[in-house]
């Protein structure tokens, strides 16, 4: 059967630009976090990326933009770095709405564990920890996920299960 | 159910309540569970995607004027080839083939058909190469030497008459201020005002101020393939421009009479010895300044 013609074939149109960065933008940002961390400053990349599809938008269709996007953010990232150690922050939340009663125990044993999550987390390869992070903290679906990257679902299971496997080893000190 | 496929499905929010029972009975299911708990205190800052989109739309602004003239480029560019296409299409057409010298330049000029034609100065021919199979016709304006191969009729149009031959070897000199044509070898017709002359081999055939000569010639080629002119009572102002073919030089005769009529030839690589094969004859100097050369009475 014959392809459906694209209905756009570039994405210099204004609209479908600012369609292409509703879906994708926070995906790129959050991708690029926790592959390099914050230090190579996330929201600069998403901008790039997006000047770069801009200025090539008459040779890209909208269909490609994503994987263009991811490529570009990837690259410059790399670019910049040869595999750094990436520390990610993380706040102390508390449970309690007021937060002047916490138990001085509780923060400090929250601390603790958190201090070694960090450590586990940086340990993680940078493939495992995009997966793992994706999965758990923004709630994305392995398929989801999967479609992101531009890999299987299957591969997607496995980078997450091996790194929850991996950080319970680590943290729990297995 | 294995261990790892449990897990891989919690991590999927894909268990059944029967597996989450099994799978909360495994002995690392509260570490399991408090490492996805805690995994949100890592979570991304807050990317804020109107900021973004903004600050995008700004930057694009400034760059979309750039864009444009890419654009306009490329459609200039587009127009270009187009014009140059359907200038190279016309000019199939007629491809009309032109080859002029400079005063003082030659040029052999190698036709479709092994026909040469020798330009001499100041000189220029066409002709359309893409009928020459056909249509052996080309136009003259100056002088040439013309070798001819045999086969269809092969013709000169000048401003003073048209020479028509079948294969010969010919001069022909087409001057504002005279015509002259030499047949070197077999026969040439020329016609002139619908009157037609036939020259056979050594005739010479000259139109002054509009009456027709015919004369011998001694030579096998023309004088000008010899770097020199050869001239017959030739009024002084025909010979100076003759002579300014060959030197790039204006004359100054305000003071002399150049009616008076001059028999002889001067050479085209010496443009002092030139001078004098003309002056001295008729009696007068020469002076040259720059590209100047007046000329006075003795």
């Amino acid at each position: 059967m014959k392809k459906a013609k694209p209905l756009y074939e570039n994405c210099c149109e204004e609209s479908i630009f600012s369609k292409l960065h509703q879906r994708y933008a926070k995906d790129l940002h959050d991708f690029i976090y926790y592959k390099f961390g914050e230090q190579h400053n996330p929201k600069d990349k998403v901008q790039e990326a997006f000047m770069k599809l801009w200025e090539n938008c008459h040779k890209i269709i909208p269909e490609k933009a994503k994987s263009f996007l991811f490529s570009v953010a990837n690259n410059t990232t790399l670019n910049v770095i040869k595999h750094k150690k990436v520390v990610l922050n993380y706040e102390i939340k508390s449970n309690h709405k007021d937060s002047d009663h916490q138990d001085p125990q509780f923060v400090l044993e929250e601390k603790e564990y958190l201090d070694k999550y960090q450590k586990a987390l940086s340990h993680l390869t940078e493939e495992k920890r995009v997966a793992f992070l994706l999965n758990r903290v923004e709630g994305k679906k392995h398929k989801e996920i999967a479609e992101l990257l531009g890999i299987s679902k299957k591969a997607v299971e496995k980078r997450i299960y091996t790194a929850l496997n991996q950080l319970r080893k680590e943290v729990d000190g297995i | 159910m294995k261990e790892e496929e449990l897990i891989k499905k919690w991590l999927n929010d894909e268990l059944s309540p029967e597996e989450l029972e099994a799978f909360k009975k495994l002995d690392a299911y509260s570490s399991y569970v408090k490492l996805s708990e805690k995994a949100s205190h890592f979570k991304a800052p807050k990317f804020n995607e109107a900021e973004s989109l903004e600050h995008l739309k700004f930057r694009t602004k400034s760059k979309s004027s750039k864009h444009f003239t890419s654009r306009f480029f490329a459609a200039l560019i587009a127009v270009f080839i187009i014009v140059f296409a359907v200038v190279k299409l016309l000019n199939k057409e007629t491809a009309l083939e032109t080859y002029t010298t400079e005063v003082a330049a030659s040029e052999v000029i190698h036709l479709p058909d092994q026909s040469e034609i020798n330009l001499s100065a100041n000189s220029s021919v066409s002709y359309d190469s893409q009928k020459w199979s056909q249509n052996r016709n080309l136009t003259l304006k100056g002088e040439a030497f013309f070798k001819v191969k045999k086969g269809e009729k092969f013709t000169v149009n000048t401003s003073h008459g048209a020479i028509e031959v079948l294969g010969t070897q010919f001069n022909v000199k087409s001057r504002d201020y005279g015509f002259e044509v030499t047949c070197f070898e077999g026969s040439v017709g020329v016609t002139i005002d619908n009157k037609q002359h036939i020259l056979e081999e050594n005739d010479q055939l000259v139109l002054t101020r509009n009456s027709v000569k015919k004369t011998q010639t001694h030579f096998e080629t023309p004088d000008w393939t010899r770097n020199s002119t050869i001239l017959k009572s030739t009024p002084l102002e025909d010979v100076l421009k003759e002579f300014e073919n060959y030197y790039d030089v204006d004359f100054e005769t305000s003071s002399i009479n150049t009616s008076r009529l001059y028999t002889g030839s001067f050479t085209h690589s010496n443009i002092e010895i030139a001078l004098k094969s003309i002056t001295l004859p008729l009696d007068l100097t020469y002076n040259i300044k720059d590209k100047k050369v007046i000329l006075t009475n003795k």
